[in-house]
Formats: C-alpha cells, structure tokens, sequence
C-alpha cells in the first residue's frame, strides 16, 4: 500500500513537471511570437511613413512636372527610407524581393533627380514631362503599398498563433488543475485507505493476540486439570496401597479392590479423555458422534458398535454427561452385556423428536439378558446421575434380546442441531 | 530397568513409582530439577520426564537426552502440539495414564 501511495505520489510529480514544460515552452513561443508582432508592427510603422514619404515626392515630383518649382525631397528623407527599406528584409521572399524591386526603384529615382537638378534644366524639364519620373514614382508607392500589405498579413498570422498558443496554454493549465486535482483526490483515499487497513490490522492483531491468549489460559487450565486428575488418581492409589498394607486382606479381597481401582481410574480417565475433547474444541461445544467416538474407541472395537444420527452440536456440560453414561454403558456391556461374546455388538441411533434429542443404546446379539436383583453404581450413574445436570432422562429396559437405554434430552439451548 | 523419575509433585512421583514397581523396574529418584536430573542421568537406563517443573523448563534435559540417545517419555498435561515441535517423536505418557500405558511404553521402547 505504501509503495502505492509512493507510485501514485511520483505519477503526480511527473504530470505535474511534464505539464509545467509544456506550459514554459508554450509560453516561451507566445513570448517570442509577441516580440516579432512588435518588431512588425515597427516596421509597419515605418512603412507608413515611408509611404507618406513617397506620396509627398510624388506630389513634388508632379508639381515638378508640371513646371512648378518646388523644394527638392530632403536627402535626409530619402535615406531614412533606405533605412526602412534595410530594415525589412529577412520576413519572407516576397517580401524581400518587393524590397529589393523598392530599393531599386529609389536608386533609378535618385538617378533622375541628379539629372533634374542638372544645370541645363530644360533636358530635365522634358525627362519630367515625359512622365517617367512619376511612373517610378508611381511604381514605388504602389511596392510600398505592397510591402505594408504583406507586412499587415504577416503580423496578422503571428497575432492569430499568438492567439491560438494563449488558448492552448490557458487549456494546458485547466488541464493540470483537473489532473493535480483527480490524483489529489486519488492520493487522498489512498492515504485514508492506508489509514483505515491499519486500523484493521491493528485490530486483527490485537484481536489474534487475545485469541492467543485465551488459547493460551485454556491450555494452561487443562493442564492443571490433568495434573489435578493425576493427583485424584494417585491419592485413590496410596489409599488402596496404605489399606492392604494394614489389613490382612483375602486374594478375592484384594482382586475385588483393585477391581474397582480400576473401574474409578476408567472413569476418572474418561473424564479426562471428555476434558481434552472439549479444550481442542475451546470449550465452545462438540459433535454428539465425535464425542460418542472418543468415549467408546479406546475401550470397544469400533467394528462392534453402530452409530447413526443427525449431526447435533452438544454443549460441554452434555457432554461430559454423555461420555460418563456411554463409559458406564460400554464398561457393562464388555463385562456382562453383548460386547461379553464375540457376535454381539451394540447400536446406537439418535434423532430429534420436536423437543427433544433422543438416543437409543441397543445391544444386539449378546447372551441373553437377566435382570439384575440389586443395581451397582454403574446403573446408578446412568439413570440418576449422568442426566440430572442437564434435566434429561435416561431410562434402562432388560429386553431380553439385548439391553437397551433410552435417552432423552431437551432440546434447548443446550445442544444445537444443524 | 533402572528408570529415573524426573517429576516435581511428590504424589504423582508416588504413583510413578508405584507402577515400576508393579511392572518389576527399579525406580530412581524422583528428582524435581534440572540439575539433579543431569547428575542422575547415567545412572540409569530410562527416564520419565515431567515437561513442567515447578515453572522450570525440563527440556533442556530432554535436549541432553536426544543428543545422548537415552531412551526417555514425557509424561505430561500438555498435549504433544505444546511442548514443542521438535519433540513430536518423544513418546509420551498423558496425564492421567494408567499402568497399561506405562507397560505399552516399556515394550515399545525395548522393541526400538
């Protein structure tokens, strides 16, 4: 972005510096054209002089003629003519040709008055009255006339480029006022743009940071759990172990004891197992069919259980009540259920029924099912105490074909469906 | 197998030691340092090192042990992801774990 703002920057800078060239060589022709308009119109200053100059020598030279004796054209006049005249050349051919023709035409009349003003003016008289003298005088008003007009047309066509290169430089500078002003703009947004994505980097680092950091007490947290749990675990142990050192216990005791150790580290485990799931899921909620995969995995061949349903979104405290009931449910069913022989397997369906999620845990294929005469912890668990948090309803039925558990649960902003 | 417990919780050091004893391994230690841990270490033959150590970081020992080529497993809260990329292929016992898992570790080991 910033390398953006910096093309954009050097874009303006060079539009700006090539229009100003165009604008002080525009100008500079303008000012050069001026300074030839002025020199012309000198120049046709002169020639209007020069005109009247040979219109007053005309008239003497006439007067002269016609036997009237008159002051002879002053030198002084003549040879500021030749002055204009030298003056003149080098704007066009033609021009200079007409000059040159003029110049001529002066010499030949100089000539005449040298023989007019000879001592025998008789001869000069008959020169005068043969009308050659006023035929080049003549001749040289009518160049001189001449020379004006194409001086006239000369300037005219300067002071119509003037014109045109003045229009041209004035459209040059609306022309950079409006491309200074749309890459103004451009390089305004550009600079408020950058502005704002800092913003929104700003704020997407800050708020990574403070997902890092959740992260990072989540992780912490369920690390002291697990070290709590270990600690749970080996309080249970040093107990049993302090016991047996105590009492004299039978071997049958003894098995019986360690027996339920192992039934308490089991769960406590489970619970662990549940823990870790909802910590990788930021405690936000987890899939019904993950949780019930990671609960009985490590303990049934995941060929010996079916699982079918929609996907459902539980939230943590559901699941921790559903991975103790499906561990109590799995534990009974390897020691005593279908998982007890190798043809039986267990199916497990759920779907949603208006307000309710209801999960069905059926054993099929198993030995035949007895109901038992006193109930254990086990089923303790499974109908009083896994779904009480979570005001659902668990309900065990001994089928004979299989053991079955009915589960249900409200759905409310508990579990989510999709 | 001589086998030092590098843990800094003497109840989980307490359980440790109780399922070598069971699985029929000499159990060393436990020890709660970094220093006392580097002393021991070829005493034995296996080490079982806790990642946390009351705020000390153990895997400088972990570091001294790859570079040796003594065989050792974390045993740890933590997940394999946090302590660290370059331990990913260092066994290691979750807490909590059971004996099976210890005695699973045991044979994987002696089988490498």
């Amino acid at each position: 972005l910033k390398g953006k703002t910096l093309v954009v920057g050097s874009l303006l800078t060079a539009l700006v510096v090539g229009l100003a060239v165009a604008v002080s060589s525009a100008s500079y022709a303008e000012r050069k054209n001026q300074l030839a308009i002025n020199r012309a119109s000198d120049e046709a200053e002169t020639l209007r002089q020069l005109e009247t100059t040979i219109f007053n020598q005309q008239r003497a030279i006439r007067n002269y003629a016609m036997g009237i004796y008159s002051t002879p054209i002053s030198t002084f006049e003549l040879g500021r003519s030749g002055e204009v005249i030298a003056s003149l050349r080098g704007n066009s051919s033609n021009v200079e040709n007409m000059i040159d023709e003029l110049a001529d035409l002066d010499r030949r009349k100089n000539g005449f008055w040298r023989r007019a003003s000879d001592p025998d003016p008789n001869e000069a008289l008959i020169l005068l009255r043969s009308g050659e003298a006023d035929h080049i005088v003549d001749e040289m008003l009518t160049k001189t006339r001449q020379i004006a007009h194409a001086k006239r047309g000369y300037v005219l066509g300067l002071r119509e480029q003037n014109t045109a290169l003045h229009e041209r430089i004035q459209l040059f500078f609306v022309l950079i006022i409006l491309v200074a002003l749309g890459l103004l703009g451009l390089l305004w947004t550009q600079i408020l743009r950058s502005f704002r994505l800092e913003e929104v980097e700003e704020m997407f680092a800050a708020k990574s940071k403070e997902v890092d950091h959740q992260q990072l007490l989540i992780d912490e947290l369920s690390h002291r759990v697990k070290n709590t749990l270990v600690t749970v675990q080996s309080l249970a142990r040093q107990t049993i172990t302090a016991a047996f050192k105590v009492h004299e216990l039978t071997s049958a005791q003894i098995e019986a004891i360690e027996d339920a150790y192992k039934r308490f580290e089991k769960r406590l485990f489970a619970l662990s197992m549940a823990h870790t799931l909802l910590t990788q899921k930021r405690w936000q909620g987890v899939d019904l069919r993950e949780m019930t995969l990671a609960t009985l995995s490590p303990l049934i061949d995941i060929t010996r259980f079916d699982c079918s349903g929609p996907k459902v979104e539980i939230s943590p405290n559901f699941a921790f009540s559903i991975n103790l009931l499906f561990h109590e449910l799995a534990t009974n069913a390897i020691k005593y259920g279908a998982l007890s022989c190798p043809e039986g397997y267990v199916n497990l369906e759920w779907e949603i029924k208006g307000d309710k999620l209801c999960i069905e845990w059926r054993e099929c294929d198993g030995p035949p099912v007895v109901v038992p005469t006193r109930r254990g912890f086990g089923s303790k668990l499974i109908e009083k105490g896994a779904m009480r948090e979570v005001r659902g309803k668990a309900q065990l039925s001994f089928d004979p074909d299989g053991l079955v558990c009915s589960i249900e649960l409200p759905v409310s902003n508990k579990v989510k469906i999709e | 197998m001589k086998i030092l417990i590098v843990e800094d919780e003497s109840l989980v050091a307490l359980l440790i030691e109780d399922m070598l004893e069971t699985l029929g391994h000499e159990p060393l230690g436990p020890v709660a340092t970094v220093g006392e841990s580097l002393t021991l270490i070829p005493e034995c033959d296996m080490v079982i090192l806790d990642v946390n150590l009351d705020g000390e970081n153990s895997l400088e020992i972990a570091d001294v042990l790859m570079e040796s080529g003594k065989p050792f497993a974390f045993s740890s809260g933590y997940n394999s992801a946090t302590i660290g990329e370059k331990y990913i292929n260092v066994p290691l016992l979750s807490k909590p774990f059971g004996i099976e898992e210890v005695e699973q570790l045991f044979q994987n080991t002696l089988t490498n």
